[in-house]
């Protein structure tokens, strides 16, 4: 069987429709409406996630598939694993924000299982025994199907922004086509960071670019009973 | 005002490193070098040593790079008072640098509760935290940074964190934010950030704390262990706006954002 150009399967990943996990969760919306955040601010925000956290994300997925893909001789595919959750983690100082990823982490594993379970790069997330977020599962899809880096990076900063989307309009009535507007705008603000990103080959190297007030809210959203999304 | 046409470009060091005794009974050594920022030493002790940090002119101005190294040795403890906050002034764009890279030897503290850096309309200013931590080290580092004078919007800023202890990264993290450009989710409508990092978990009621063996007469200084109590205390609490985070490693962050630094939760919390 041949197999599928790498750009299918970043539409497959892309895909809402793919049944991943990632429709219980708001990209951070949710916590920052329930924070106070205008709905007319949220195109200025996507874009700013776009800039900042999703680049975390994005990177984080870059030196996953890099490592997976090219391990240098005598290191374990494990030892990169570690090396790089830590990484991520340092960059993700909320416990909440963690755990969110590692939820969405546990539904790609499930996808990536299924999907390229003869592949070294999957292969290698079956040995490990906690959780791993997202970022790092995509990376092992992505080096399992050949995606380009660049595009693992367009495709963390797309799948953020349209997660937002989705759940804003379950959250605030307004036309359906204006969020689609934002999330093009979101991605075209990460244009300039893509080869950045995209060049990144150690955990050292991925960006740790904040937003405290994101933070803040997803860590207070944890603790409400009443929410639409997990984060 | 205008200071592009006399800039300063050489890093200039301040720095303070505080050693074991050289026999015993002895006070700890405290060894200084003076840069943009000169060091007086307070007092020291057979453990402990604390310093005063003080502006030898006008600081910081577009240009200027500042280096603080502080390193405090096994078992040995540290405490840094800021006399004045700091103005990054308006040097219409023109860049400067403020790096403190801290190293912490086993079972070592560190106490530093600085005072504002305020970022002026004009200044650009890169301001970089390094910490590398031994196992058992014990920090409480408070940095406050504010964007604008009264009246102002304030600069451009990029602040970054870097700590690692002995087995990795504890946190990293870059937050880049502009008087000019309010970015919700990032800062928001928020003036200032007010950060505390701890290493070292709530201090147990009956530890034996370095600075209480010789804190006698201190007038309230903050020794590592009172910080401490005093920011997981506050973290156990419900304060708006005030965010707790506990890193994957261990340790605790937190974090104000709001209109005035003297609003801060932080500021009641550590009260001297």
């Amino acid at each position: 069987m041949s197999a599928p150009h790498p750009f299918s399967v970043a539409m497959l990943l892309a895909d809402a429709r793919l049944p991943g996990g990632g429709h219980a969760h708001s990209a951070g919306l949710e916590p920052a409406l329930l924070a106070g955040m205008a709905p007319a601010d949220v195109p200025v925000w996507l874009r700013g996630r776009a800039r900042t956290v999703s680049l975390v994300e994005a990177g984080t997925a870059v030196v996953t598939a890099h490592l997976l893909s090219h391990p240098p001789v005598g290191t374990s595919a494990q030892t990169h694993l570690s090396a790089v959750v830590d990484a991520w983690a340092a960059r993700t100082p909320s416990a909440a924000l963690r755990e969110a990823a590692h939820l969405l982490g546990r539904g790609y594993r499930r996808v990536a299982r299924s999907l390229w379970s003869h592949r070294p790069p999957v292969q290698a997330l079956e040995a490990w025994t906690g959780p791993l977020p997202r970022a790092v599962v995509l990376g092992a899809i992505a080096a399992a199907a050949g995606l380009r880096s660049e595009d693992v990076v367009r495709l963390t900063v797309y799948e953020d922004a349209q997660t937002a989307a989705a759940a804003l309009l379950k959250l605030e009535p307004l036309d359906p086509l204006a969020p689609a507007q934002w999330v093009l705008e979101a991605c075209a603000a990460a244009e300039p960071h893509v080869l950045r990103v995209a060049a990144c080959l150690t955990p050292e190297d991925i960006p740790a670019s904040g937003a405290p007030q994101n933070e803040g809210w997803a860590e207070a959203h944890a603790l409400l009973t009443q929410r639409l999304f997990r984060a | 005002m205008s200071m592009s046409t006399a800039t300063r470009t050489e890093p200039l060091t301040t720095s303070v490193s505080v050693e074991a005794p050289t026999a015993p009974g002895a006070p700890v050594q405290v060894r200084t070098t003076d840069g943009l920022l000169a060091v007086r030493t307070v007092r020291r002790d057979r453990v402990v040593a604390e310093v005063a940090l003080v502006a030898t002119g006008a600081v910081l101005l577009g240009g200027d790079h500042v280096v603080v190294r502080v390193s405090v040795a096994d078992g040995c403890a540290l405490t840094i008072t800021d006399v004045g906050g700091t103005v990054a002034y308006d040097a219409d764009g023109v860049p400067s640098l403020w790096d403190i890279i801290v190293t912490l030897g086993h079972g070592s503290q560190l106490s530093w509760l600085g005072l504002p850096f305020v970022v002026a309309e004009g200044a650009d200013v890169t301001r970089s935290t390094t910490v590398r931590a031994e196992a058992g080290a014990q920090l409480a580092l408070r940095e406050t940074i504010a964007w604008g004078r009264a009246g102002e919007r304030g600069g451009h800023a990029l602040l970054r964190t870097e700590v690692h202890d002995a087995r990795g990264p504890v946190v990293v993290e870059e937050i880049r934010a502009s008087g000019h450009e309010q970015v919700p989710g990032v800062l928001g409508a928020a003036r200032v950030l007010d950060t505390a990092l701890v290493l070292g978990e709530l201090p147990d009621p009956g530890e034996v704390a370095l600075g209480d063996l010789c804190a006698g007469g201190s007038g309230g200084t903050y020794w590592a262990r009172a910080a401490r109590a005093a920011l997981w205390d506050l973290a156990a609490g419900a304060h708006p706006d005030l965010t707790a985070l506990r890193p994957a490693r261990g340790g605790l962050l937190l974090r104000w954002l709001g209109p005035a630094a003297h609003l801060s939760p932080l500021e009641r919390a550590l009260e001297r």
